[in-house]
């Protein structure tokens, strides 16, 4: 009876050690699974890679997994999208000159071709944003996203938020120019 | 988007809206979350090969080697043999102070009986020979290690050279 008892006390620790090893590490794999497209869809805004973002992300869940403390974060989302942010900036190779993407405004009205138009004006105006400085492209990136509020982003990019509000709009102001030159240019065929 | 920035709801804003949505892919992959979690556990393992138990146990072996150290420099200094001094030395050789000399083995077995073998020893002794600066060791283990002592000096004579000194002369005394 006392070696039993000797034992089960030898063997509770160790036991409570297993016990609390796979409970977080189905805690952890729980939090992967709540956040991982969304970390994945904010790193994809800045580097414009999918393996890039998968990288990001994977790195991102490395350092939260490391740090040891998902469990006691506040704010999951805004942690995670900020850590995440950081980390895709790192991993966002340089940006090469940005060529821009031949279109023709001048395309037949059928309503077939109309999709496939505003495929190829999508493509146009992606290349365009993509084109925009950082300090622009971030911030309208993240918003497109539709997932953060302004008060977010501007957590994340760590910038006031009527910055963050005035260089959104900037970079919006900036495409509509662009999409006018190239509409001008086209010879107003655009009527939207 | 649109609840919180302010854009122009025109036709251009709205394709605008189109492209930014569609600037972002909605869903990664599918897996990703396996994928995550499987580099998350391979960078982990690659990170930390020896893991905390190997650390643990060579800070234990560290510890243990520190303890032994500490632990063994002083006992060494106790068990070291204690170290002799004689505070007063014959002028004669050991051997002919007291006929029964002893070697430092002999010391322990006639121990018991030092005190009559002192006793024997200052009969022995020729009258005249006490002077004052002799003294006689009073107990076995004493003499022994003075027998030592005195071997030890036998070993390192002193040579004494004569010094010439030139007499004095003083041309006024003359």
């Amino acid at each position: 009876m006392r070696n039993a008892i000797l034992i089960a006390s030898r063997r509770e620790p160790l036991q409570d050690q297993a016990g609390e090893s796979s409970r977080r590490a189905g805690s952890f794999a729980a939090f992967v699974e709540r956040h991982a497209a969304f970390v994945f869809r904010i790193a994809h805004a800045v580097t414009r890679h999918a393996q890039d973002a998968e990288d990001a992300a994977q790195e991102t869940f490395l350092q939260v997994y490391r740090a040891n403390r998902w469990e006691q974060i506040e704010d999951e989302r805004a942690y995670l999208a900020r850590v995440a942010w950081r980390l895709a900036i790192r991993q966002r190779k340089p940006k090469a000159r940005e060529e821009e993407l031949p279109f023709d405004l001048d395309m037949p009205d059928a309503s077939p071709l109309d999709s496939a138009m505003d495929r190829q004006l999508e493509s146009w105006l992606h290349s365009r944003i993509d084109a925009l400085p950082e300090k622009l492209r971030q911030p309208l990136a993240l918003a497109a996203l539709g997932e953060l509020k302004l008060v977010e982003i501007a957590v994340i990019l760590g910038l006031p938020e009527g910055t963050v509000r005035r260089r959104i709009h900037t970079a919006r102001a900036r495409l509509r120019l662009e999409f006018q030159g190239l509409n001008e240019r086209q010879g107003g065929a655009y009527e939207g | 988007m649109r609840d919180d920035f302010e854009v122009l709801d025109d036709p251009l804003g709205r394709l605008i809206d189109r492209a930014l949505q569609s600037y972002t892919p909605r869903n990664p992959l599918p897996g990703l979350e396996q994928r995550i979690l499987a580099g998350v556990a391979t960078a982990n393992r690659r990170r930390a090969p020896w893991g905390w138990r190997g650390w643990n146990s060579i800070a234990a072996v560290a510890a243990a080697a520190l303890l032994l150290v500490l632990v063994a420099i002083p006992l060494r200094h106790r068990l070291s043999p204690p170290h002799i001094t004689v505070a007063s030395r014959s002028a004669q050789p050991a051997e002919q102070l007291s006929p029964g000399a002893l070697t430092p083995q002999d010391a322990g077995q006639h121990d018991s009986n030092s005190r009559a073998k002192q006793v024997r020893a200052i009969k022995l002794r020729p009258a005249g020979s006490d002077s004052g600066a002799v003294v006689t060791p009073r107990s076995s283990v004493r003499r022994a290690s003075t027998a030592v002592h005195d071997e030890s000096m036998a070993f390192a004579p002193i040579a004494l050279k004569p010094i010439a000194v030139a007499p004095i002369e003083i041309p006024a005394l003359n």
